[in-house]
């Protein structure tokens, strides 16, 4: 019984690490551009599917290198084609919320053209050796997403707490006005924020090709564990994201403990539902407005 | 003398600091009162208290005889109390003719004579945005008098007009009070609160500092302190 | 013959999209509530009349209680979403798009799941007929939403969508007249799921789809927010669109995707470049 619930724990800690690193990324852009973009998940699925086409091609090393800049180059071209014009154009958050569903439709539906419907692996996770932690079972590619996160949200804190980008940034997303007013060049940060966040998108969705078969509307469901677990713990607080990616994690797979496993996706939008209504400005966040 | 909105012991806490600090003054019904005060003396967290849109923390407010405290906004309006706010509030995307009827369902002769008597010259179907600032507040006083109601609540209806409007509007608010109707307006131009209103009643940090006609008023000295300082 | 039939088949559909995206309009062009649980409505609709019509109610009945299923789905939408705007009700209403989905697709004793319910009984015998059926009910939701737009009602709707705050201090009940907006939506696109299902004759969870979504979404920018004219002209466009690429050869599984693509630009390029439509004179905030 208590090797099950070690399993069922450990599970959610994977299952928490891969949503947090799809929380950041999404929370992250939320809070400096101060709107939802859930083609986010469109760049999450990118990752995946850019390095099942590298490494089929190239060994491991360049593959994922070469993924994860392609990924970067579509995250940020999205919001040179579409948010930026948007932005010039002085366009409400509903329009760039609108336009960004559209994108996440658009990258699944080029994904189903360019590599069919049918699931797929990535080569490289041929090798995947299982240990044993107090009677839970965790493979090598396990291993490698908890420690990835980790060192991502460790990386990730030092760069917003201690660098000049990363004030720069939070001074963005505290008061874009005033920042200006202190010689921050917002198109920059904009710029700088979308690098970063499709990074830790794409990051993600290669971790999670590693891990699990790849489809095309994998996108979708993955941001929509990302910005469930970005409200739990705010949405413009990247580190309530992480936090909140996290519990959404074990919930999901403790709450198996009680209901058919059909249900699992179900807690998700229970949860978020849930939050939106009684605590939208989540655990560590602050309702965002657009000035 | 009877009052018809009574306000006791109000207060309106942000965070720490008191907005409204336990203020307490009656209007009483016919007048035209004026709320003067420095920036920042409370008085349109004030009008928000009374039209409902902010809670308040600690008080109650009475208007007819009635009991309006927590009320919803739109409870408080059916009651009568019509108001217009500090920047005009126009339905944007609305003509003046449908901004009006929003307040109450009229024909169009009543409208155009309503509008040309407030000298605003412009056909009933042009959309709002495509008047000038100053017309877009006669247009917003237009609607907050359609509005069926016996107590008007007005949020520095001068600012930014031009001096011809100003005139208008202090024309426009006489005929009212004159047709009964209670007006309560917040102001800083104090030439056109001394010359309008019957009453005044001074807000400072959130407490009422003096009250009584603009010439008891004028010669307080409490009063010029706070507006000349010390 | 062949053709004439596969353009009764595209006046039927046209028409079922109308209704959706004159629905969706009330919602988001007249009242300004950024509603991403419209797919879900159809849905309800469609399960509705699925599950019942499986049961032999008689079709009259069944299309009356698909409506008042729609109407209590929305109204029961809008009562945790009521003090949401914004970004948070397009999250609130998205959730409830996905909730219903997993409902559909979980509860297989009621919705046989993901295998759908197949075997719907049709409507009437010839699509002729059916065409007229669903051409006379969304002549009559036009003439419907037209009058109740352009009523005091609809003005209220609008002003409510300008400005909230405003139209309380003019005594309007906000919550109110968002239910009711959202009500009548809602059981309009349910009547659109109730023609979905008794024509195509199966349903599964898909019906719940983003991708329809944002179908509806291009419909109603193309034609222009708060424009009822719009909605009809942008449904028809939208949906006849992308039919050609059934004529050029592509296979199915390609046309799929070509089409969502397809809906998806120029949703976009739509908001970038012409955010109003074609008859919109609202934007959206």
């Amino acid at each position: 019984m208590s090797s099950i619930l070690a399993q069922l724990l450990l599970n959610g800690l994977i299952a928490g690490a891969i949503y947090a690193l799809v929380a950041a990324g999404f929370s992250l852009i939320c809070s400096v551009m101060k709107f939802m973009h859930f083609a986010h998940g469109g760049v999450v699925a990118a990752g995946a599917y850019f390095l099942f086409m590298f490494s089929q091609w190239f060994s491991p090393v360049p593959a994922i290198l070469l993924a994860l800049v392609t990924t970067v180059l579509f995250g940020v071209f999205m919001d040179w084609s579409v948010y930026k014009q948007l932005r010039k154009r002085h366009a409400s958050n509903a329009v760039l919320l609108i336009a960004s569903i559209g994108l996440m439709i658009l990258t699944t539906n080029l994904i189903l053209i360019g590599f069919g419907a049918d699931v797929k692996t990535i080569p490289l996770a041929q090798h995947n050796p299982v240990y044993t932690i107090l009677g839970a079972r965790i493979t090598l590619i396990q291993v490698v997403i908890i420690a990835t996160s980790a060192l991502l949200f460790g990386l990730l804190y030092y760069l917003m707490k201690c660098t000049r980008l990363g004030k720069a940034l939070r001074a963005v997303a505290d008061n874009n006005a005033i920042a200006q007013t202190v010689g921050i060049n917002p198109s920059r940060m904009y710029l700088a924020t979308f690098i970063l966040g499709s990074a830790l998108g794409g990051i993600a969705g290669m971790l999670i090709g590693l891990e699990q078969n790849l489809y095309p509307s994998m996108g979708l469901s993955l941001v929509i564990k990302g910005f469930t677990g970005a409200v739990i713990g705010g949405v413009t607080s990247v580190h309530g994201s992480i936090l909140g990616a996290l519990v959404l994690g074990m919930v999901e797979n403790l709450g198996i403990w009680y209901l058919p496993s059909g249900y699992k996706d179900a807690i998700a939008f229970v949860l978020l539902f849930v939050f939106l209504l009684l605590k939208p400005e989540g655990i560590l966040g602050k309702r965002f407005e657009r000035g | 003398m009877k009052s018809i909105l009574c306000v006791e012991n109000v207060t309106k806490k942000f965070g720490g600091v008191a907005a409204v600090n336990k203020c307490s003054f009656d209007v009483t019904q016919g007048t035209i009162t004026a709320l003067i005060g420095p920036n920042g003396a409370g008085k349109t967290t004030l009008f928000n208290i009374i039209s409902g849109i902010q809670p308040l923390d600690e008080g109650r407010m009475v208007f007819q005889s009635e009991d309006i405290t927590g009320s919803a906004t739109h409870e408080i309006a059916r009651k009568g109390i019509s108001r217009t706010f500090q920047l005009t509030r126009l339905f944007k995307n609305l003509t003046i003719k449908q901004n009006l009827l929003v307040a109450k369902e009229v024909s169009d002769v009543v409208l155009k004579k309503m509008l040309v008597s407030f000298g605003v010259k412009k056909s009933l179907s042009t959309k709002c945005t495509d008047l000038s600032y100053g017309q877009q507040r006669l247009v917003e006083l237009a609607r907050a008098l359609l509005f069926p109601h016996s107590f008007l609540m007005l949020d520095e209806p001068t600012a930014g007009v031009n001096p011809f409007v100003r005139e208008q509007l202090k024309k426009i608010i006489r005929c009212a009070a004159k047709n009964g109707t209670t007006v309560l307006l917040i102001e800083h131009d104090m030439d056109f609160v001394m010359s309008l209103s019957d009453h005044v009643i001074v807000l400072n940090e959130g407490c009422v500092l003096a009250q009584g006609t603009p010439a008891v008023i004028k010669k307080n000295r409490r009063v010029l302190e706070v507006y000349l300082g010390k | 013959m062949a053709f004439s039939a596969y353009l009764i088949h595209l006046g039927i559909l046209s028409c079922m999209y109308v209704m959706l995206a004159i629905s969706l309009n009330l919602a988001l062009g007249f009242t300004g509530m950024l509603n991403l649980g419209h797919v879900a409505f159809f849905g309800i609709g469609a399960y509705i009349t699925a599950i019942l019509s499986m049961q032999g109610l008689p079709l009259w009945l069944t299309c009356i209680l698909a409506i008042i299923g729609g109407l209590i789905a929305g109204i029961l939408l809008a009562f945790p979403t009521a003090r949401l705007r914004g970004d948070y009700l397009a999250l609130a209403t998205l959730g409830f798009t996905f909730i219903m989905a997993a409902i559909a697709r979980n509860w297989q004793s009621l919705t046989r799941g993901a295998l759908g319910i197949p075997g719907i009984p049709r409507l009437v015998a010839s699509n002729e007929q059916y065409l007229f059926w669903i051409s006379l009910s969304t002549v009559i939701v036009a003439l419907l939403v037209s009058w109740l737009t352009k009523s005091s009602i609809g003005r209220t709707l609008q002003a409510i969508r300008d400005d909230e705050l405003g139209a309380m201090v003019l005594g309007k009940n906000v919550f109110a007249y968002r239910m009711l907006a959202l009500g009548v939506s809602a059981s309009i696109a349910a009547l659109a799921g109730f023609f979905f299902a008794h024509f195509i004759t199966f349903i599964d969870p898909s019906v719940f789809s983003i991708d329809d979504l944002i179908l509806m979404f291009a419909m109603v920018i193309l034609g222009g927010l708060a424009s009822n004219k719009g909605s009809v002209i942008g449904g028809v466009i939208i949906f006849l669109l992308p039919e050609p690429l059934r004529f050029i050869g592509f296979s199915s599984s390609i046309v799929g995707p070509a089409r969502a693509i397809l809906f998806a630009l120029i949703l976009i390029g739509m908001l970038v470049y012409r955010p109003r439509g074609i008859f919109g004179k609202v934007d959206l905030s």
